[in-house]
């Protein structure tokens, strides 16, 4: 049976509510102290008469709310007549201030040194009911001449503990926009430190480490929206995709990552039902000879076996392949080196 | 070690379960995934003489590539002395910068910074390989890397790397590299490493960004590789070739407006003498933060193959948290693999953020490609951060 839309609709709306409803229901519970601050400071209430602690606070690690007592000077007739409700917004079940992570690195002690005026950072104070957070914004910090300088310069850490947890972009400078999957090698190869202001390790290692054992794009398969190397059927064209950038696949998979996929897949010597991938006649001299001078990477993803490779067999001192070095590996490399390097023993007995 | 202890730990896992086909033996054949990652990371440890102490863990065991495997991808400790001019980190970790070139190492890294932006880097210790293989006798690095970063974002560096693999050289380079923004609108920013062993150039890697207005980006862009000094030097083909790679190329990102951005790209290739191109175009949609569009084309042409590309993705975000995903792609070889040119793959996910720790998804993917007729796969997954 198919509902109208608009019953749809209304039935829609109503979960909804429901769950809001439920969701506020269950914060409401939770128990936290009013204090009107507009009342006090219009009663000539001074800050420092509740938050004296404040003036010796050095991180915001400490509890520097007023205690009870600090209340009760002043309302202690209410807590006697039992009129807890007067404070706890559920005084059935009066709570503690939980203890908070405070990301942001804050002496207040050093602050009132200079200004003794609270409202220079705190413009708005809490009121109760006001469930949102107070707290001065970043703009008020960056007011102050010294933090604008530290800002402009990105030195983040002298206010922030830990920027992981922000989902920021620093859009001035690094703007992360385009294709910076492949740009952004630039950025991290001369300013690796100004990535680490934002990125752990572990954001890089999604995608770099070599012993991860699974690819990022399924473990993240909902990201569509992110650019990822080997989505979906990457498998059937990385031939294509290798032979135009060889070096962009080795600058994260060894040689030995195409053998031992190779391998698995039929297509190295001596592999379980061995696949001949290359055309009739390949073997003569004329044809694989340029191919390999051209694109060696692709042979060596599946001929690599060292001593025991392939072309070993011909191209030997003494073989029928004859010497397979270009003109210019002669010029670099002296008949000498034959002896303190083993691999080039191999032909060279 | 003593008086230490964790001011925050975080602890996070995913597990995935599935199955694919997979190629074993020559005959393709349908493997179970099984894979779970563990991480914990504590942070704002405390310990005489050190800031900013921490210690990172990412470890995976499972089932996958038709064998079972575990392995670690990190697991370091890192702190901060000398008034944090003094950066130690020891264990396995990820060092970037100048010819490092992303590697992974079990070893000490150690950086030091002066006032001025002066700074000098360092690392020793046996570069990874999967499984452990590295534990092998005779694998070793060490590099170094001086540098000068005046300002946030500029610097200059000149790097140097020694590699050694069973006991002989797998690699020697040295490299310089630099980012600098002379104006708020142009930075640029560019590498070169030399292979000091080979006595060749093994990259050259330029980049200049132009901002003209906020909202559009072109980036310029040359690069020279000698793809056969990216092999190991302990390697027998390194001896056969000596070529070069070169691609230069345009590209320009407009952002449209707020959730509308757009991007096109166009690069020519030369590869040992002969030529190819490619090119791409996206378009990218964010509507009320909740949905994601994405369009996209691109066409890659060398001598040997090339093919044209499209691909759509939308994911949207429910307000309880469930987020659906669809992603199509498709595309056509110039020059059949498997006397196949065409591929066609698809692909929907679902996910619930049960709440700000726990994620639980599944998909579905089925394809027609050149290497499998028809390809099935079904993904579960179950992420959880405490």
């Amino acid at each position: 049976m198919k509902l109208p839309r608009p019953i749809l609709l209304v039935c829609g709306t109503l979960t909804l509510s429901a769950c809001a409803g439920l969701a506020g229901f269950f914060a409401s519970q939770q128990d936290s102290i009013k204090i009107p601050h507009a009342r006090h400071t219009k009663a000539g209430v001074e800050c420092i008469t509740c938050h004296e602690t404040i003036f010796d606070s050095t991180t915001l690690d400490t509890h520097d709310f007023p205690k009870e007592k600090v209340c009760l000077q002043c309302h202690a007739e209410e807590k006697n007549k039992g009129n807890c409700g007067f404070c706890h917004t559920n005084p059935e079940k009066p709570a503690t201030v939980a203890t908070r992570v405070r990301e942001l690195k804050l002496n207040h002690a050093t602050h009132l040194e200079r200004n003794e005026d609270c409202s220079g950072c705190h413009q708005v104070l809490p009121e109760p009911l006001h469930t949102a957070a107070m707290v001065p914004t970043m703009a008020s910090c960056l007011g102050c001449h010294v933090h604008a300088a530290q800002f402009t310069a990105g030195k983040c850490e002298v206010c922030h503990n830990d920027l992981t947890k922000y989902p920021l972009k620093p859009i001035s400078d690094f703007t992360h926009r385009g294709d910076y999957l492949r740009d952004h090698r630039l950025d991290a190869r001369a300013a690796g430190a100004a990535c680490e202001t934002c990125h752990d390790q572990k954001f890089c290692s999604e995608c770099h480490a070599k012993t991860e054992g699974l690819r990022l794009d399924v473990v993240l398969a909902e990201r569509v929206d992110r650019s990822f190397i080997h989505r979906n059927d990457f498998f059937s064209r990385h031939p294509t995709e290798a032979r135009a950038d060889e070096a962009s696949c080795l600058r994260c998979h060894g040689v030995e990552s195409c053998t031992s996929c190779h391998a698995r897949s039929g297509l190295t010597p001596g592999s379980k039902n061995t696949l001949e991938p290359h055309p009739a006649g390949f073997g003569e001299g004329a044809m694989h000879g340029p191919a390999a001078r051209r694109d060696i990477v692709q042979c060596a993803a599946c001929h690599d076996q060292g001593a025991a490779s392939t072309c070993v067999g011909c191209h030997r001192v003494g073989g029928v392949g004859g010497s397979p070095h270009p003109a210019s590996f002669l010029v670099r490399h002296r008949k000498e080196e034959i002896s303190r390097n083993a691999m080039c023993q191999i032909c060279h007995l | 070690m003593g008086g230490a202890w964790a001011a925050e730990v975080s602890v996070y896992s995913t597990a995935v379960i599935g199955g694919r086909p997979d190629v074993v033996d020559g005959e393709v054949k349908t493997v179970a995934t099984l894979y779970a990652l563990v991480g914990v990371r504590a942070t704002r440890l405390e310990l005489k003489g050190f800031d900013d102490l921490s210690i990172a863990v990412d470890a995976w065991g499972g089932a996958v590539s038709a064998g079972a495997g575990s392995d670690v991808n990190l697991a370091y400790v890192e702190g901060r002395t000398l008034q944090k001019r003094l950066r130690l980190r020891l264990g396995r970790q990820f060092v970037t910068g100048g010819v490092a070139r992303a590697m992974f190492f079990d070893g000490l890294f150690a950086d030091f910074r002066t006032g001025v932006g002066l700074g000098l880097s360092a690392f020793a210790g046996i570069p990874v390989e999967r499984r452990f293989a590295n534990f092998l006798r005779g694998d070793f690095v060490v590099g170094t890397r001086a540098y000068f970063a005046p300002v946030y974002g500029t610097e200059v560096g000149l790097s140097f790397i020694h590699m050694l693999q069973r006991g002989a050289l797998s690699r020697q380079d040295a490299g310089f590299d630099a980012r600098w923004r002379p104006l708020r609108s142009l930075t640029l920013a560019g590498a070169l490493v030399w292979s000091v062993s080979e006595a060749r150039l093994a990259e050259v890697d330029v980049g200049p960004l132009w901002t003209p207005v906020d909202s559009v980006e072109v980036r310029l862009g040359y690069r020279r590789t000698a793809p056969e000094l990216f092999l190991s030097r302990t390697s027998i083909f390194t001896v056969f070739a000596d070529t070069e790679r070169d691609d230069a190329g345009v590209a320009v990102t407009w952002q449209l407006a707020r959730a509308v951005s757009l991007f096109g790209d166009v690069r020519a290739l030369w590869l040992a003498g002969q030529t190819g191109f490619e090119t791409s175009a996206r378009i990218a949609v964010k509507a009320f933060t909740a949905t994601t569009l994405t369009a996209q084309f691109h066409r890659l042409e060398i001598p040997s193959n090339g093919y044209h590309q499209a691909r759509v993705g939308a994911r949207h975000v429910l307000p309880s948290g469930v987020a659906l995903a669809v992603d199509l792609e498709t595309y056509v070889l110039d020059r059949p693999v498997r006397g196949q040119t065409v591929s066609f793959s698809a692909s929907t996910t679902a996910t619930w953020a049960i709440n700000r720790s726990w994620l639980v998804g599944a998909t579905l993917f089925a394809a027609t490609t050149p290497t499998f007729e028809s390809r099935y796969e079904a993904i579960a997954k179950l992420s959880w951060l405490l």
